[in-house]
């Protein structure tokens, strides 16, 4: 065999086949250069393999949330280190806004949709009242990280229920079900403001603010999650149990559409088929917030609803209260967050982890 | 691919923020060490592993369900940092100023007791030759001997194919080697008394 440094290389790397690599370990036995070139390519090796590897920082991944943040507002400009403060400062006054709002919101007399309050009421969490605004929970970190819900069953067929449970206390936070309807001829994509749409097999999820019946709530008002349930209950584990007081809606039993659009979360479907859909929220009753989706929902999506004049939460959101989960598929789209005004500073949203 | 993985990039792939999150933490530091080694600094290592993650969210819901996430997270990465540099039309050059004078301004004795010192000039003329590599060669260079990756691996991120990664390879090694031994003879004299490389 002649000298051939292309096949040490190859050597090098395991890519000869067992004739040739035992051909040339004979030769190397023999040739002097070729063992000098083969030495230089596993200094090399080592060499390289001997450089230090760092971790990469929290600050890193702060700025890389940020960026994503700004990609799902609409902000194209380059993210980097210069963009962190921007974002940093984004992000705080965002906080402090929506703590703002809870506490304003709680001693005002009506809220800013037309909607009418009632009487301030103590924002409460499943197991106690608290004086301020309810406690922002993380999932593992102080940083951000959504608590995911975990759907026990996967099924969703004629009448079913989705109950958020309370990750402490168990208690129920919202609900789905199906609602039977006599008739439909488009997709109930709503627009605020207008009545909500009717449909066959629309599926109305059902949440309820707040979770344990605030002040305002009649005494007749049904325990959240009481309704009726079948044996394709699911039931799922939400974030820790915060809520705040929503509005006094109308007459009870009577939906409310609220002034804005509400948009769903976006989660693609599995089949990747029609059109992203938003829904309409409504409040039927003092402490209940209805969200109307449609008929091709399924248990993969995630509802998000955030207070109207509060910036949406989007990648890892700092706030992440409270959740609703309802059978809606959103098949394309860019990702966007829903809205809502009846929300008292409460920014919510989620993620539902579930599969059929 | 593990099931487990398979099920967080099917969910990050229809948008679920935690199972992004999930994957960037995994990846964050393979990708910004990586990146490190190609672009040889630090600033571009952490601007352009944010670049290459925005890209990554962007593209995920593009992709299909029989992604193979690690490469095409270094295939980003690579293509992130070859348009950096065609940006800056630095790809094939670099100083050789930079080369010498980093290393040499600090050279100690052949010697001095200093050990930590003469590790960490070995790993910084390893690296400033590295830079001095022409770009292909680099890439493969890291890949194979930095992050361990066979030829097949390395031709699936490089878009290439195995044959030609391995021509890339020799070509590299021997350039490195030229390279280095340019360096002499301070060079020699570290890495003599290391006794770790050539």
């Amino acid at each position: 065999m002649k000298c051939d440094r292309g096949l040490l290389s190859d050597y090098r790397d395991g890519e000869l086949s067992p004739q040739r690599k035992r051909a040339l370990e004979e030769h190397l036995g023999v040739c002097d250069e070729c063992r000098k070139t083969l030495r230089d390519y596993e200094g090399i090796a080592r060499a390289i393999r001997a450089l230090p590897r760092y971790e990469a920082s929290d600050v890193l991944a702060k700025d890389v949330y940020a960026g994503i943040k700004a990609e799902r507002q609409g902000i194209t400009s380059r993210f980097g280190r210069e963009g962190l403060p921007r974002f940093g400062a984004l992000a705080a006054v965002t906080l402090i806004v929506i703590l703002a709002a809870a506490t304003t919101l709680r001693n005002a007399p009506s809220l800013p949709t037309g909607l009418q309050a009632g009487a301030p009421a103590p924002i409460r969490t499943q197991d106690r009242d608290v004086s301020g605004p309810a406690p922002i929970q993380f999932q593992d970190r102080d940083v951000s990280g959504p608590a995911p819900i975990r759907t026990q069953d996967r099924e969703v067929a004629g009448q079913a229920q989705v109950r958020i449970l309370d990750r402490e206390s168990s208690g129920q936070v919202a609900q789905v079900s199906t609602v039977k309807e006599p008739e439909r001829t488009n997709p109930p994509v709503v627009i605020a403001s207008q009545p909500a749409p009717v449909g066959r097999d629309r599926q109305v999820a059902e949440a309820a603010l707040p979770m344990a019946v605030a002040a305002s709530t009649p005494p007749s008002h049904e325990p959240v999650g009481a309704g009726p349930r079948t044996g394709n209950e699911v039931v799922a584990e939400g974030p820790k149990a915060i809520a705040a007081q929503a509005p006094a809606a109308g007459p009870q039993g009577s939906p409310i559409p609220l002034a804005s659009p509400v948009a769903l979360n976006p989660v693609l479907s599995p089949d990747k088929t029609g059109p992203a859909q938003a829904v309409a929220v409504s409040t039927p009753e003092p402490g209940r917030v209805v969200v109307q989706v449609p008929a091709v929902a399924t248990l993969e999506s995630t509802v998000a609803l955030v207070p109207r004049t509060l910036e949406p939460p989007v990648f890892t959101p700092t706030l992440r209260l409270f959740s609703i989960v309802a059978g809606v598929e959103i098949t394309t789209g860019t990702p966007t967050t829903a809205t809502m005004p009846v929300t008292r500073g409460l920014v919510i949203t989620s993620t539902v982890e579930s599969a059929r | 691919m593990a099931t487990v993985e398979v099920r967080v990039v099917e969910l990050a792939q229809r948008g679920d923020s935690l199972a992004f999150e999930s994957i960037f933490n995994e990846f964050r530091g393979p990708i910004y060490n990586y990146i490190l080694r190609i672009m040889g600094n630090a600033e571009d290592a952490y601007d352009l592993t944010q670049d290459t993650f925005l890209k990554a969210y962007r593209a995920l819901p593009r992709t299909s369900a029989d992604l193979h996430l690690s490469a095409w997270l270094y295939r980003i990465a690579t293509n992130t940092c070859r348009d950096e540099l065609r940006r800056r039309k630095i790809i094939r050059w670099q100083p050789w100023d930079t080369l010498t004078e980093t290393f040499f301004s600090k050279q100690v004795a052949a010697d001095d007791p200093e050990k930590e010192t003469l590790h960490g000039e070995l790993k910084e003329a390893v690296q400033l030759v590295l830079n001095k590599l022409p770009y292909k060669y680099r890439l493969c260079l890291v890949l194979r001997e930095y992050e361990g990756m066979s030829c097949e691996q390395i031709a699936d991120i490089l878009g290439t194919s195995r044959s030609a990664v391995k021509s890339l390879l020799f070509r590299a090694r021997e350039e490195f080697r030229s390279i280095y031994q340019g360096l002499e003879p301070g060079l020699k004299t570290v890495i003599g008394h290391e006794g770790t490389a050539l």
